[in-house]
């Protein structure tokens, strides 16, 4: 991990076309400003990796699938 | 500044689409892939298996065997309103089904958006706090 130090509206930049500036510094919390172009996906890192987690606990890797989801859905009437 | 959400819908291509439009022989392609799966761009997106079932399978074309069970958002009693600005957008939610009989759940945090003319799409996030990763789907009306 490379390891900044910055200052109040000081800037890093990663690669050519990220920028993220120090905006506000307030108690325990930092305001970022992230630049990026549109095709560069910004993400809280928690809930990136809440996704990530549901995506691959959603991922089926056979041929289940949406039959498995359907009976499944169709057997228990009322509940699941 | 790029924020990866905060698109709103197009209110009048709601009902004219939808993903019920999107057709079984459609390739979706999502150029980034899916979150923690950025080789999975290309899927099928098969027909129900059963009538009256409202999921369909999401079927990588990249990664053999990958595939994920996809319903409409209404389907689990969910309209996004004016979170996406695609024209023609349909919008699938990605289906959790535990394997130990625990209940099933849907993604509506992170839909899939799929534009219905060109078939591109990605998995937008919506973390202001109103959707859960495992929003319980609604149970089947009794006989």
């Amino acid at each position: 991990m490379l390891v900044l130090t910055r200052k109040l509206g000081e800037v890093i930049r990663v690669g050519d076309d990220v920028t993220v500036r120090v905006l506000e510094v307030k108690g325990n919390q930092v305001r970022l400003g992230v630049d990026a172009p549109a095709e560069v996906r910004i993400y809280r890192e928690e809930v990136y990796r809440a996704i990530r987690k549901e995506n691959e606990d959603a991922a089926l890797h056979d041929a289940g699938g949406a039959a498995l989801a359907s009976e499944v859905w169709q057997r228990e009437p009322g509940k699941h | 500044m790029a924020a990866g959400a905060g698109e709103a819908l197009d209110e009048s291509a709601v009902g004219s689409s939808g993903a019920g439009a999107l057709s079984a022989d459609r390739v979706l392609t999502f150029s980034q892939g899916l979150i923690g799966f950025p080789d999975a761009r290309r899927f099928a997106l098969l027909a129900s298996d059963r009538p009256a079932s409202p999921f369909r399978s999401l079927a990588c074309l990249d990664v053999p065997g990958l595939r994920f069970v996809v319903c409409e958002p209404t389907s689990v009693g969910t309209t996004y309103g004016s979170e996406f600005h695609v024209e023609d957008a349909a919008v699938l939610v990605i289906v959790t089904v535990p394997g130990d009989g625990r209940p099933m759940t849907a993604n509506l945090m992170a839909p899939l958006v799929v534009d219905g003319r060109t078939g591109r799409g990605r998995q937008v996030v919506l973390d202001g706090g109103c959707y859960s990763t495992r929003h319980p789907l609604p149970p089947v009306p009794g006989p």
